[in-house]
């Protein structure tokens, strides 16, 4: 509830960044005027045909009133469209600062669980729809000021015929903002839970789409557990809206029970009066206007249990939205002078805060890597050989322990300045839905070196490729978004990664497991020209497939950890350690003559 | 009638009764999903018109009473006039939140119902982005349009708005029909005739000019929605592949992809809002056709009831109500009209939706049941067989003749491209053959039942998927795990030493291998592939298939996978896809692909003995595992 200020003000700052227009206040303004006047009219109408039937001239002013309040309505409906329609487009405006955030936070903080979550907000405040997020968030507030007006209205109305008569007007009200006080903390406690059901939803249904999942799907009875998985879903859900159903019933219910002994005691007193004297018309008014003040205050309470889960939602998003951005520390102008030495100081990494039982990816390591050295990482599953390249090249920053480039202390550069020396290959492979061209370059078609994409195109094997495609390195790739495009193979596609990296250049080629999909001669043309490719780079180069090792001036193996060996291939074979027992395990089956 | 217009109206009377067709479809839907849904819609609708009509009703005698000072009267129709308005809003109250989650359910279930879908239809439907791509705007659609279950409101409202048309021309017919009993100017106009032409007539022409308008609107809406859903799908993309997608904000950063993504994401984003922007406009039109029919009509219904009041046709007391009957004929009438419209546009997202529901598996040809095997008695042959993926012109597999003896281990190499992964895929019959047929124990695999065909493979494949269930239940590939065949096949695996990690930390089999955020959480690539290979273990196929079953494992790994795999194996005919040499050496035949031929085939030392193909990749590989003194290569 405290949020519900700070998200407010927030989404109005967000609001003016936008391109909607500045009067868009004028339309909310008119249209809880409009509200308003409808309000009066409505309950002014019925009281005052009776009385104005005696004559002609009464009746026309009557039928005056009519008119004014068919306009009224029909300036209502219309502006609520407007109102309506400003917060849609508030929406999918803010939609695109929000989708763009998670890229330009810390990859290191996007890549883990906090990550995850703030996408899955973010996603919730701009994403699910019209009745939730941010447009929710705007249009229950419009919904709760213009009933809260009327019902002010009614109340002034009301209490020109008995001021004293103002507590028990507002006492059915009364009770069912305490019932739903009572109950909105129990609702609210669940709004995680209705995140995470969201979230096991979508993945359920993404299951069913994922190009990947498809043979597994078939191959194994996946569609009998997804059955059983999506029931319990379901019946979770069940327990979830019917929990939160039953218990809104209860505020309401008291709203409309403790309004049966309001309205008879009302309808009383009012029945004397008339009996007294009080005219019809101010009876049919003062009915009008007290069964009004329920229906404005029932819509209040009714529009307050979605304004707090919309609070919910928007007040995880501003956390996500206000997070600093990826390039706001380190020092601005500062750039690493070519290439530089590269220095860990006893660095030691944990994916997960620290404390008594962290589980260290990477311990006390003390690595120097001198410039153009070209290192080969090896060393089991988990042994922390991406976490350390990651570390090397500015992506993740040390729990404990620095890292020096060229005797400076990584952290007081700037993230795009180290960014622009490094390019890389990782084992996950990234292709989107538009050209090869872009692709590769990573830039828009208007910035593409044409002279170097091709020489990147060759030196990555890809020519033959390229020369087969019908439209060349204009060809959309996937066919995500263009139903004639191309999808390459694994062996094509990793050549597509290098090539990115060997177009984009830099001081440092970081090369993950780069000939993983490729077959032993692609393999082979990729090691005689290694050195070539990584020229004048620093490179580290990870992979399974130790025959690679051979090209590095030096391998480092990590074990748990922490680095356990190091020096040439030459010298490490033959001090018969960890690294010569890997590279014999590997070796046997292309030395032995006999079949195994 | 000329032929043109001859073959328009079948086609009209045709698509009139695909639409009642599709109608009766998605009641017979909701029935199957949640019997008690429609009669409750039902009481829904007419309690929604007791709220409206109660009033209206019950207030007559309240103002009679009062007028003619009956105190009696007004004093209980007044009581009852409240006690039952209040009633009626509370049972409203209850049943409208009921509704919601029973219209929750219905929509879970649907929703269930048509993800399953996609995942029972065949192999080649799930790669082929039209199908997909006819999922996709079927499912937006009913995010966009709503569904079923405000479908069934809708149809009941259409339903409500008729029976309040009933009702309101029924009370109105009174009010017109009345006879004046005074004289003057006024009496002219309050003669039924002249009263009920007047109406009528005002009632016919606001309906048809708002008809005509709302006909031109509504093609506009519909053209508007159709580019809409293709804007929509192309920026879902962006969004839940690109922007949301785990694991690649690394890259986006270093290589400064965040300017030629944002721009592309605001060419779409300025396509939606620029269509939103147009709708609003029609929206707006529609607004103005309604409100300005029912400012006329509500205009026209205090007249006509005020001047049958003014010359005594009817008491003083009736005129809220006859007033506010007369309203409600116009503002049922538009309303039903608005529904009509509305539920017609809908048909054909609902058609799409219903067309794919009714698919089939084209793969499902076979009824001839095929038995697990314990002996893994499996002969598969290949006579012939081409293949060319569907929307390709190349052949992809080429005249292939091959039998694969049974319990043995095949290795299938070539370089990329090749078609190795092809082979495989025709041999689990993902795909059928374009020409030349797959037998199975001399029987074509087309005759068996699809099904049970699929249960003999226990494959790994390259890009394999674990899903966000615990390890156990992605091993199982049931909720309900026969605890100790999972521990074996883990433990055959390799996969023992993290499972005792597992235990430690507390959840052992019962952790979860990925969250529903995306992404598997704390296993590394090879532990991810010894669960793969597990997950193969378990389904007992008689036919092994590993494609690139150590890529992701370091040495040890792989020699520890090497070493058990006799374990892995037994007596199960392998096929061996790989593009590491080493895990020739495990197999008894080798068989060399080549641009879709079968170029060599044999087994190791003949095939390095013959210097073709397999020897040039040996080679290349050996090479450098080779030191000073080994000797690799057969002699000779």
């Amino acid at each position: 509830m405290k949020h519900l200020w700070k998200n407010f003000t927030f989404l109005c700052g967000e609001w003016r960044k936008l391109p909607i227009k500045k009067t868009a206040w004028l339309y909310f303004f008119l249209y809880f005027l409009s509200g308003g006047v409808v309000a009066v009219l409505t309950v002014l109408v019925p009281s005052q045909a009776v009385v104005s039937l005696q004559n002609f001239e009464t009746f026309l002013p009557f039928l005056g009133l009519v008119a004014a309040l068919g306009l009224a309505l029909f300036l209502q409906n219309i502006l609520q469209n407007e109102t309506y329609m400003l917060s849609f487009l508030f929406r999918l405006l803010e939609a695109y600062p929000a989708a763009m955030k998670p890229m330009l936070l810390p990859a290191e903080q996007m890549e883990g669980p906090k990550g995850k979550e703030q996408r899955n907000y973010i996603s919730a405040a701009v994403y699910w729809g019209n009745e939730l997020g941010v447009e929710g968030f705007m249009t229950n507030i419009r919904d709760i000021v213009a009933n809260l007006i009327n019902t002010l209205i009614y109340i002034l109305l009301s209490a020109r015929l008995e001021w004293k008569w103002l507590p028990l007007i507002l006492l059915p009200a009364v009770g069912q903002g305490i019932m739903s006080l009572i109950f909105m903390k129990q609702i609210n406690e669940k709004n995680q839970e209705r995140q995470n059901l969201w979230a096991e939803g979508h993945y359920m249904q993404s299951i069913a789409l994922k190009n990947e999942a498809a043979k597994d799907v078939r191959l194994y009875p996946i569609v009998d557990i997804f059955k059983k998985k999506y029931l319990d879903l379901r019946k979770r859900w069940h327990v979830y809206v019917s929990g939160k159903q039953y218990r809104l019933f209860a505020a309401d219910a008291s709203f409309w029970l403790l309004s049966i002994a309001r309205d008879v005691i009302v309808f009383i007193v009012l029945f004397r009066r008339v009996q007294a004297g009080m005219p019809v018309s101010d009876f049919v008014l003062y009915m009008g206007v007290i069964l009004g003040i329920s229906a404005y205050v029932s819509g209040i309470f009714n529009k307050i249990a979605l304004l707090f889960q919309n609070n919910f939602v928007v007040t995880h998003f501003r956390e996500a939205m206000q997070q600093p951005e990826y390039d706001q520390t380190g020092t601005p102008g500062l750039v690493p002078q070519g290439l530089g030495t590269i220095r860990f100081e006893n660095v030691s990494y944990s994916y997960s805060s620290e404390n008594e039982n962290t589980k260290w990816a990477l311990k006390n390591i003390n690595l120097t890597i001198k410039p153009g050295e070209k290192i080969a990482l090896v060393g089991e599953n988990g042994a922390g050989k991406t976490t350390l390249v990651k570390l090397a090249t500015g992506i993740f920053t040390p729990t404990r322990g620095e890292i020096y480039y060229d005797g400076i202390n990584v952290k007081e550069f700037k993230p795009t300045e180290l960014y622009k020396k490094v390019a890389m290959v990782f084992q996950n492979m990234t292709i989107i839905a538009t050209t090869l061209a872009e692709n590769i370059t990573c830039q828009p078609e208007s910035e593409i070196d044409y002279e170097r994409l091709n020489w990147a195109i060759e030196k990555a094997g890809l020519s033959e490729v390229v020369a087969r495609l019908s439209e060349g390195v204009h060809s959309q790739l996937t066919t995500y978004l263009h139903k004639d495009g191309v999808n390459l193979s694994g062996g094509e596609n990793q050549r597509l990664m290098l090539a990115r990296a060997l177009y984009k250049g830099g001081d440092i080629l970081i090369l993950d497991e780069p000939t993983a999909a490729l077959d032993p001669l692609a393999e082979a043309a990729l090691y005689e020209r290694y050195h070539e490719l990584a020229e004048n780079q620093t490179a580290v180069f990870i992979s399974h497939r130790l025959s690679s090792t051979q090209f590095c001036d030096r391998v480092v193996f990590l074990k748990e950890g922490e680095i356990v060996e190091t020096g040439t291939h030459a010298s490490l074979m033959e001090a018969k350690g960890a690294y010569q027992h890997m590279f014999q395990e590997q070796a046997k089956y292309y030395q032995t003559e006999a079949a195994l | 009638m000329s032929q043109a217009e001859k073959v328009n109206k079948a086609s009209k009377k045709d698509e009139r009764k695909k639409a009642w067709q599709t109608l009766l479809w998605v009641l017979r839907e909701v029935h199957t999903l949640k019997r008690s849904y429609t009669p409750l819609v039902l009481i829904n609708t007419l309690l929604n018109l007791a709220t409206i009509y109660v009033p209206i009703l019950l207030i007559a005698p309240v103002l009679e009473g009062f007028i003619s000072k009956n105190w009696q009267k007004a004093w209980t129709w007044g009581l009852t006039l409240v006690g039952l308005s209040i009633a009626l809003n509370l049972l409203k109250d209850f049943l409208s939140r009921y509704l919601k989650i029973q219209g929750s359910d219905l929509h879970e279930a649907f929703s269930a119902k048509i993800h399953e879908k996609p995942m029972t239809l065949d192999y080649p439907s799930s790669q082929d982005n039209d199908a997909k791509n006819a999922f996709q705007r079927a499912f937006q659609s009913m995010n966009y349009e709503g569904y079923f279950n405000e479908f069934i409101g809708q149809l009941f409202t259409l339903l409500g708005d008729l029976l309040s048309l009933i009702t309101s021309v029924s009370l109105s017919a009174v009010l017109l029909l009345s006879s004046p009993k005074t004289e003057g100017w006024l009496s002219v106009i309050a003669q039924p005739w002249l009263a009920t032409t007047v109406t009528v007539g005002l009632v016919v022409l606001l309906s048809l000019l708002t008809k005509k308008s709302n006909d031109q609107l509504a093609i506009q809406r519909k053209r508007y929605h159709d580019e809409h859903i293709t804007v929509e799908t192309d920026l879902n993309y962006i969004v839940m592949q690109v922007l949301l997608s785990h694991g690649n904000y690394a890259l986006y950063q270093v290589y400064n992809m965040i300017p030629m993504i944002a721009a592309w994401y605001k060419e779409k984003s300025k396509a939606l809002t620029d269509f939103l922007l147009k709708a609003n406009i029609i929206i707006k039109r529609e607004i103005l056709n309604k409100d300005v029919s029912g400012f006329v009509f509500t205009l026209m219904a205090w007249f006509v009831a005020g001047v049958k009041v003014m010359t005594n046709a009817v008491p003083l007391a009736m005129v809220v109500t006859y007033a506010n009957s007369l309203i409600q004929v116009s503002k049922s009438w538009l309303s039903f009209s608005e529904n009509l419209a509305t539920i017609t546009r809908r048909v054909p997202y609902y058609q799409d939706i219903q067309n794919y529901m009714a698919k089939e598996n084209a793969l499902e040809t076979g009824t001839i049941p095929v038995e697990k095997r314990r002996d893994h008695e499996v002969l598969l042959t290949m006579e012939n067989v081409s293949f060319k993926y569907p929307g390709s012109d190349k052949w992809a597999l080429r005249n292939v003749n091959v039998t694969l003896d049974m319990k043995k281990r095949h290795a299938v190499v070539g370089l990329n491209g090749a078609g190795k992964t092809t082979f495989v895929l025709l041999l689990c019959r993902l795909y059928d053959p374009t020409e030349g047929r797959i037998l199975l124990n001399g029987v074509d695999i087309r005759k068996y039942n699809y099904q049970e065909y699929l249960r003999l493979f226990s494959a790994v494949f390259q890009d394999f998927q674990l899903f966000a269930f615990p390890v156990a239940e992605n091993v199982a590939c049931d909720v309900d795990y026969d605890e100790a065949r999972v521990r074996a096949c883990l433990e055959m695996a390799g996969f023992s030493e993290r499972l005792a990690e597992l235990e430690e930390e507390g959840k052992g089999l019962e952790t979860e291998v990925a969250s529903f955020l995306g992404g598997v959480m704390h296993f590394s690539g090879g532990e991810q592939q010894k669960m793969a290979i597990a997950r193969a273990l378990y389904n007992q196929g008689s036919v092994m298939i590993l494609d690139e079953p150590t890529a992701a494992l370091d040495p040890i790994s792989e020699a520890d996978i090497y070493a058990h795999l006799n374990e892995i194996i037994e007596e199960k005919t392998t096929v061996f896809i790989s593009h590491r040499m080493s895990s020739c050496r495990f197999c008894s035949d080798i068989i060399v692909f080549n641009e879709g031929e079968i170029v060599e085939r044999g087994e190791h030392n003949s095939l390095l003995a013959q210097g073709g193909l397999y020897a040039e990749m040996w080679a290349a590989q050996a090479k450098y595992y080779l030191e000073q003194g080994h000797v690799s290569l057969v002699e000779g």
